[in-house]
């Protein structure tokens, strides 16, 4: 396997929609790392070690909210590229499963901050197509601002599909050789990442949905659950 | 001439690109001005009035995306009605979206963001174990479709109330929704547990041990308002420290 195929260039599409349904349009949640990892899963051929990234990297980050603008880091995105390594790098280091899935996640974690970082200076953009916006108004010229608008989502798409493309070729690069030096022995004890995540996941939804009014319905779940594995 | 059913389903439509040129400064000003503009121009409005009522648009908007309808359909009823002299002055038009946007801003994050899509998303999560495609699905079901509805109701409702629309808002009822939805999220979780640890732990007999202590490293860390980055970097960070150790007093 090359580092650019076809898998590759249906992958910087993903991500350029990813990207778009993020913020610019849509909006239909189809952008969130457990629907974009499964989707990335689909095209490297492994839907399930996709589905894992996803699961473990959409939890932790439900406890950000787009709210009034507040800067989050660019999760959907990020996750996307650290299923998109884990994927490409489990075909190259079969016996080393639970250190690519560490390399995986810690780099959809740095690149969530770091895409964060970078989507806000792209907004620099959004301000000049507005000024742009102000003069066709005063031009009365008022159908360019169907155009601008459409601009906005094309901007939007190619940051995702263009920082995708050179993130994903970039760190295959490093990891592939980074990956060699860990010796395999490392390997089994690293099993317990996939606890970690999960921990952290699960903290985040009862950090999310317990509170003081929704305490009991959480208890009675946790008793279910109980009386369920007790009786399995 | 009145809107027509295309008139709001165009709207509907634009609506869903209303972020597209989000900034800082303005938020969804242009967006908000873009959704306007087909039906602008189908009342007729002269150039003259098209250039007033979209440079004002353009000053400052923001609410949730998903209510945004809400106050655009009530505009585009308040716009019909100035346009031949029956409606509010530019003045009042402009103080009714602001009030309407902050009113709705609120009680829309908290259904949207900070409700529907963590239970959405742990939903989907149950859903993904057994089928992945099938949490797609959930995802879209549970979320997409919502939304949809909400935007949809709040371009025809507002359209059809106009500025009796801040009466008939439905902020209250987004903050009861909210409450239902984070009581089914709470029950969920239990069971949620269970089935993630018995399908996706591994890691032997330290694996349960490893979520209890990650679990309340993480929930300690959340409530002292650290990032999710931060956490993570620290747990993950943790676990290969742990593995080093582990490897080190294996080899001697």
């Amino acid at each position: 396997m090359t580092i650019f195929d076809s898998e590759l260039i249906w992958f910087c599409l993903l991500a350029g929609f990813v990207a778009a349904d993020t913020e610019a349009a849509w909006q239909t949640l189809l952008s969130q790392p457990l629907a974009g990892c499964t989707m990335a899963g689909y095209i490297f051929g492994d839907v399930g070690l996709g589905l894992t990234i996803g699961v473990l990297l959409q939890l932790p980050y439900l406890i950000e909210s787009p709210v009034g603008g507040c800067q989050v880091t660019f999760s959907s995105l990020g996750a996307l590229v650290g299923a998109g390594l884990t994927l490409r790098l489990s075909e190259y280091f079969p016996e080393k499963q639970n250190v690519i899935l560490l390399a995986g996640l810690l780099s959809g974690i740095l690149l969530s901050w770091l895409l964060g970082i970078l989507w806000r200076r792209s907004q620099v953009v959004n301000s000049y197509l507005v000024q742009l916006a102000e003069g066709a108004i005063d031009n009365h010229r008022f159908s360019r601002l169907t155009l601008l608008q459409g601009a906005g989502v094309l901007k939007s798409f190619l940051f995702g599909a263009g920082t995708v493309l050179v993130l994903m070729v970039g760190c295959e690069i490093v990891l592939r050789f980074a990956l060699r030096l860990i010796p395999v022995a490392m390997d089994a004890p690293l099993a317990l990442v996939r606890p970690a995540m999960i921990g952290a996941g699960l903290a985040t939804l009862v950090r999310i949905l317990v509170k003081k009014r929704t305490l009991p319905f959480a208890l009675a779940g946790v008793g279910l659950a109980t009386l369920v594995w007790t009786i399995t | 001439m009145p809107a027509t059913v295309l008139d709001i389903a165009r709207a509907f439509q634009r609506s869903f690109y209303i972020q597209a040129t989000f900034t800082s400064e303005r938020m969804l000003a242009l967006g908000y001005a873009f959704c306007l503009l087909p039906f602008l121009r189908k009342l007729g409005a002269s150039d003259a009035e098209m250039h007033d009522i979209l440079r004002d648009n353009l000053k400052y908007f923001n609410t949730n995306p998903y209510v945004t309808t809400w106050v655009l359909g009530a505009e585009m009823n308040l716009h019909e009605r100035r346009l031949v002299g029956k409606g509010p002055v530019t003045e009042e038009v402009e103080r009714f979206r602001k009030r309407m946007s902050q009113a709705l801003a609120g009680p829309g994050d908290n259904l949207f963001w900070a409700t529907l899509r963590p239970v959405s998303a742990l939903l989907s999560v149950l859903v993904a174990l057994a089928s992945p495609a099938a949490a797609l699905a959930t995802i879209f079901a549970t979320f997409s479709v919502p939304s949809f509805f909400v935007r949809l109701s709040g371009a025809v409702r507002g359209y059809r109330r106009g500025l009796g629309i801040i009466t008939e808002n439905d902020s209250r009822r987004y903050n009861q929704v909210a409450m239902i939805l984070l009581k089914v999220g709470a029950f969920v979780l239990g069971p949620a547990a269970l089935l993630l640890g018995s399908q996706m732990l591994g890691g032997g007999r330290m694996a349960p041990i490893t979520v209890l202590l990650a679990g309340g490293l993480m929930y300690f860390l959340l409530r002292r308002g650290w990032s999710v980055t931060s956490n993570l970097l620290i747990l993950l960070t943790g676990v290969v420290l742990v593995t080093m150790v582990f490897e080190i007093f294996s080899a001697t």
